[in-house]
């Protein structure tokens, strides 16, 4: 019990023994999670400590008598008891999640051994609360090291570290999502407002959840569904200025006191969105609409649970009309300032070029649990992911798609959590993947099918001061394709290409803490993937890229050797969270413009080749908190990534610029019925990417910029329930501007000023 | 209460199952590169002599990538006149042949043909006009000069939702061709 802060020996005599201990482990009362970090104070005897990384408490030097026990711990309730000391005393004590005081970007020791010792942030709490309504990539912005790739307004997907796409996977509710990174204007097809919390584990995650993930994992992760605990509900309500988008968003559950083995929730999100705005004008045909549900339902009783989960998302999204070219004539006139564009008002139908996406899922989840083994889980997932795009045609009327994709994956998942003794903790799991995609319309990838098998194991020693976690695992995939040997051409003949891919993955993980609040952390790891079927495959024009685009079929796996340090403290009044990072990537695959041009009857096009280079991504990502006063708090953050190809050290292109932010923000005193009302003033600069060589690219990368936002917060308790309001005000300067990672920055600005207004409501 | 969770459990798996649709599955499906135009042709016919007609034609009978297009040499005589139309606009990979130019005729107020010359003393007026009396280029007249040679160009634009102004740069350009030209005495 390193971290016991002796701040005092007892002063209070009572004329006995003073050799008592009281200790014991603190615990999330909802979760049953072990909580390092949380603060203890016995104010008779003035001892404070602080739990270790297993959430355990340790007072010793006790006399006999009756103590004030205070816990506190950011996002929870405190809790005070009196206690009487007699003897040697063991007390556990559970902490309530505050619902109104979750804030920053809490990282937390959450399912420990689900969350492997990894770099990670954690978005819950307010942070999560004031990210309602945008879209998963936008709301992850937030943490540093994260930006996205955006296909205008409506289209946003999430990048770790500069890596996107194939190289991010995304857990929905603990299922691997499975929809197309075939192009970076699908973006993933998740509805952020199921999510409790939002997990980001940096760097590769390849053991535990998969080997493809070499840039890192994005957990959704709804609420645990709660037992015995009665009904109850959520209901949002956000509206927001610059697009008129309009929300409506409920959470019902249900488990009755009788009956507390069941337990059911529901969601559902409805919204719409018309054309956006920048500064200067309207963006024609960028609105949207969705529609997406989830149910759970789950059975619990001793050692033994069932949940089913199922979910549906719906979305038809505008895609800018003034960003359809027909051919890089139309881009370079746009970038020249020649080509108008298009007009627009304010309008919320949505007319072609727009895709529409849905993805279902379905889940089945049960444990065991085995006094002697551990907990067994098995989980089985079925998902469809449905895409229609519809162009810009001529004679469109009475026509339907021009492209189709339906994408079916079944999921097999088992392993056994399992201890071996007080230190050694694990993971045992085997998982299998059939994964089957079909088209209709116009040629971007074939059908295929796929099958792919994996065997992991992962431990985890632990001691007081430090942690290390070692992993290992294998992959193997078998994939069939079927196309005509020149897609484009319908005489050419049918061929069946089959690939074998298979390589370990391994990872090596320590924690150690320094002191009383400092840990630090060394991750390595290794993980791979198997190209994918656009990078083998496409064969074509993107609608809107203006570049021909050609796979190449005898790519090989890319594997990648990720390397990371990091230092964090949570307590106090300066707290902070750095890390450094270093990503070998061997067979890096990306699109490389070759310097031939391919004549079309639409007038030449550029074309582009998937290819393998060597890769190095290094960066740093920072965060810092001081609480200036009672009522003042300042946070800082900064990201920056380099990305070289090894073979040239050229600088590879599409990499998120340096990011700075600063925000300022004020905790009210409780006025009236308004309690926790908060003002959060922040500043954003990103600047100007110039690690691009000019003949990478059409146009100049977009200048620096600086945007200022706002969020204001406040809760109004009224009929017993604590009533949540937010403003958020976004781009509040309305400054112009464009940036580096949003595919039409050629074409347009970004969007305005935006005021976003939120209610919650509980019920 | 327990029957109540086995019917909400079926009609979770009901609801699942309506949602999900298939493609068709057994054949690959066809080779559709909408908006594809493989060939496009041009006649010229001298407005003095009815007999001297020139007709040229641009050809990419394998659509995009694969071989490259087979196009047809523009010869005209110096100081002439000559009536041109838009001939043909096909997308010959499909059987029978997509007639483009019968979509454009029916879309005349969201296209444009755009005629340019480089190089060859070449000049086009005179074309035919949409419902909102803007040019779009299904026919037209050209004038040649003196003898020179250069390049002809010809240019689709489509210009939907209300983009058409008479001007090349709204839209997206559907089809572009290029001739060597000679004028010749």
């Amino acid at each position: 019990m390193a971290f016991i802060m002796l701040l005092g020996c007892s002063d209070i005599a009572y004329g006995q023994d003073c050799d008592l201990m009281l200790f014991g482990a603190v615990k999330d009362a909802q979760s049953g999670d072990l909580l390092p970090g949380a603060s203890l104070k016995l104010i008779e005897s003035k001892q404070q400590v602080v739990t270790d990384i297993d959430g355990h408490y340790h007072f010793e030097n006790l006399c006999k008598g009756v103590y004030n026990l205070e816990i506190t711990f950011i996002g929870f309730q405190t809790v005070k008891q009196k206690i009487s000391i007699t003897k040697n005393t063991e007390l556990n004590i559970l902490l309530k999640v505050d619902p109104s005081l979750l804030s920053e970007v809490v990282i937390t020791e959450k399912k420990a051994i689900e969350a492997p010792v990894q770099t990670k942030s954690v978005l819950s709490g307010k942070d999560l609360e004031l990210t309602k309504g945008a879209s998963l990539g936008e709301a992850l912005k937030k943490i540093p090291g994260l930006s996205s790739i955006q296909t205008g307004p409506s289209i946003s997907k999430p990048a770790i570290h500069g890596m996107h796409s194939n190289r991010v996977l995304i857990y929905n509710a603990g299922v691997r999502q499975e929809g197309q990174q075939w192009g970076a204007e699908h973006a993933p097809e998740i509805d952020p407002l199921i999510a409790d919390q939002i997990v980001v584990l940096k760097g590769a995650s390849a053991v535990a959840y998969g080997s493809d993930a070499i840039a890192g994992v994005i957990l959704v992760e709804p609420q645990e569904l709660q037992y015995g605990k009665g009904f109850n509900g959520e209901a949002n309500l956000i509206g927001g200025s610059n697009n008129g988008q309009a929300l409506f968003n409920v959470k019902v559950e249900n488990s009755s006191l009788k009956n507390p083995n069941w337990s059911w929730r529901a969601y559902l999100t409805s919204q719409i969105a018309g054309n956006a705005k920048t500064p200067n004008y309207y963006l024609a045909n960028t609105g949207y609409q969705q529609l997406n549900g989830a149910l759970m339902l789950g059975y619990k009783n001793k050692g033994f649970g069932t949940e089913i989960y199922a979910s549906s998302f719906n979305s038809k999204l505008g895609v800018f009309r003034g960003a359809q070219i027909g051919s890089t004539t139309d881009l370079q006139n746009a970038i020249d300032g020649l080509r108008p564009l298009p007009d627009a008002d304010f309008g919320y139908s949505i007319g072609r070029p727009y895709q529409l996406v849905s993805h279902s899922i379905i889940k089945l989840k049960s444990f065991f649990e085995s006094k002697g083994l551990g907990t067994f889980e098995l989980q089985y997932s079925f998902q469809q992911n449905n895409r229609e795009e519809y162009d810009q045609i001529r004679a469109s009327a009475g026509k339907d798609y021009q492209l189709r994709f339906e994408l079916s994956t079944h999921n097999l998942d088992f392993h056994l959590d399992h201890k071996i003794g007080d230190k050694i903790s694990g993971k045992v799991g085997a998982t299998g993947v059939f994964q089957q995609n079909f088209y209709d319309g116009r040629f971007l990838v074939p059908f295929f099918n796929s099958a792919a098998s994996g065997f992991y194991v992962l431990e985890k020693y632990r001691a007081n001061k430090f942690e290390i976690e070692a992993g290992l695992r294998f992959d193997y995939k078998y994939m069939i394709a079927r196309l005509r040997e020149n897609p484009n051409v319908s005489t050419s003949p049918e061929i069946k290409p089959e690939f074998n891919f298979s390589q370990f993955s391994a990872s090596l993980g320590t924690n150690y803490q320094i002191g009383n609040a400092v840990l630090a952390n060394f991750t390595f790891s290794k993980g791979w993937r198997p190209p994918s079927i656009n990078e083998l495959f496409s064969f074509g024009t993107h609608q809107g890229s203006g570049t021909f685009e050609i796979g190449d079929r005898n790519l090989v796996e890319e594997s990648a050797f990720n390397f990371s340090a990091g230092l964090k403290k949570e307590q106090g009044k300066f707290t902070f969270d750095a890390n450094a990072y270093l990503n070998l990537i061997d067979n890096y695959i990306y699109l490389k413009p070759s310097n031939e041009l391919i004549l079309t009857s639409r007038g030449a096009y550029p074309t582009f080749n998937y290819v393998q280079v060597n890769a190095r991504f290094a960066g740093i990502d920072f965060s810092s908190g001081l609480q200036v006063s009672n009522r003042l708090q300042l946070l800082g953050k900064y990201s920056t990534v380099r990305a070289y190809n090894r073979n040239t050290d050229a600088h590879l292109e599409f990499i998120p610029a340096d990011k700075f932010g600063l925000d300022a923000v004020f905790n009210f005193e409780s006025i009236g019925k308004f309690k926790k009302s908060t003002l959060d003033f922040g500043v954003s600069h990103t600047t100007r990417q110039d690690r691009v060589l000019q003949a990478q690219d059409y146009a100049a990368t977009p200048a620096a910029y600086t945007l200022f936002s706002m969020d204001l917060s406040t809760n109004i308790n009224l009929f017993k329930k604590s009533l949540g309001f937010s403003l958020t005000v976004q781009n509040l300067t309305n400054q112009v501007y464009r940036d580096y990672l949003n595919r039409f920055r050629y074409f347009a600005d970004e969007q305005g000023r935006n005021f976003i207004f939120r209610t919650k409501i509980p019920f | 209460m327990y029957n109540n969770k086995l019917k909400f459990i079926a009609i979770a798996i009901a609801v699942l199952t309506l949602s999900l649709n298939g493609c068709k599955k057994d054949d690959l499906p066809g080779v559709e590169e909408e908006e594809l135009i493989t060939t496009i042709r041009l006649k010229f016919t001298n407005t003095a002599n009815a007999n001297d007609v020139k007709t040229i034609t641009w050809k990419d009978i394998d659509g995009t990538g694969g071989n490259a297009p087979v196009i047809d040499a523009l010869s005209l005589k110096s100081g002439s006149t000559y009536a041109v139309i838009v001939d043909a606009v096909l997308n010959e990979t499909v059987s029978p042949a997509a007639d483009i130019k019968a979509e454009v005729a029916a879309e005349k107020d969201e296209h444009l043909f755009v005629y340019k010359a480089s190089g060859a003393n070449l000049t086009f007026s005179n074309f035919d006009k949409d419902i909102n009396n803007l040019a779009v280029g299904l026919s037209a007249t050209a004038t040649t000069g003196a003898a020179s040679t250069g390049t002809f160009t010809i240019i689709l634009r489509h210009q939907p939702n209300g983009a058409k102004n008479g001007t090349e740069t709204p839209g997206s350009t559907d089809l572009e061709a290029v001739f060597q030209t000679a004028i010749i005495n």
